[in-house]
């Protein structure tokens, strides 16, 4: 158990490093949906050749689809905990770091909390878990 | 610009929040590895038959062999972001609010994912 307060060098690094996870979270998902377009496009010529039997094709196909259809959906709700999930993890720090300095006179500590635009709310708060759940489970 | 202080209620609700999207993280990432552990069944049951060429076979097998590969290491990444980056924003954010909290058990997580990305966009 850690019970220090943090410094404001060290909430500016953690900001930092929040930014930058959930950018890596958004990275991941697109290396997913760009694997999930190239195995698509190495299948289509071979399903739509001669060498393949017209069943195993249809199977084949809906069974790609099927998956394809899947991945992007959770992926979506990964996408949302990303990018909506960080801003309002940035949000609440900024606020809790401002409660913590309210009574400080020291005017720097004002100018380097603006620094962490975290005052400013996200635009939307619409992660629904049972929402993004129920599309996610296709 | 929302200039006012939140209740501790609020940060709790946050917390909770927190957790609950971590977990939701969790289970979407859980959820694209079994959609995959079934499309690799139907299809190595495709690619068993004789309904197919066998160098058709062998180049669809070798293909999925490679996008299962770079899919379960960008999952992972997913994952470990969804859990240790979880854990340091309660840890982060506790501290913030001076409360006691317990560090989580790795050290630097933003360094160790970066690696992992690295694998995830060279391979």
């Amino acid at each position: 158990m850690q019970n220090k307060k943090l410094s404001e060098d060290e909430v500016q690094k953690f900001m930092q490093g929040c930014e930058d996870l959930m950018l890596l979270g958004n990275k991941f998902t697109t290396s997913i949906r760009q694997a999930v377009t190239d195995l698509k496009s190495a299948y289509d010529p071979a399903l739509k050749s001669q060498y393949v039997d017209k069943v195993v094709v249809e199977l084949l196909t809906r069974s790609l689809e099927d998956f394809e259809k899947k991945v992007e959906a959770n992926l979506e709700g990964i996408d949302k905990i990303c990018t909506k999930g960080g801003k309002w993890f940035s949000f609440y720090l900024g606020r809790a770091v401002e409660k913590e300095f309210v009574g400080q006179p020291s005017s720097e500590r004002t100018t380097d909390l603006q620094k962490f635009e975290a005052k400013r709310e996200p635009t939307q708060l619409t992660i629904h878990p049972s929402t993004l759940a129920k599309k996610a489970r296709g | 610009m929302n200039i006012n202080q939140p209740s501790q209620e609020s940060f709790d609700r946050f917390f909770k929040a927190n957790e609950e999207l971590m977990r939701m993280g969790e289970t979407f990432s859980g959820n694209i590895d079994v959609a995959l552990d079934g499309f690799k069944t139907r299809l190595e049951a495709f690619l068993k038959t004789h309904f197919l060429e066998k160098a058709v076979a062998e180049m669809l097998a070798q293909t999925f062999s490679e996008f299962e590969r770079e899919t379960r290491t960008n999952l992972e990444g997913i994952n470990r972001i969804c859990t240790e980056g979880g854990q340091w924003y309660a840890f982060c954010f506790g501290s913030a609010l001076g409360r006691p909290v317990r560090l989580p058990a790795s050290g630097e997580p933003a360094q160790d994912l970066k690696a992992k990305t690295q694998t995830a966009s060279s391979s």
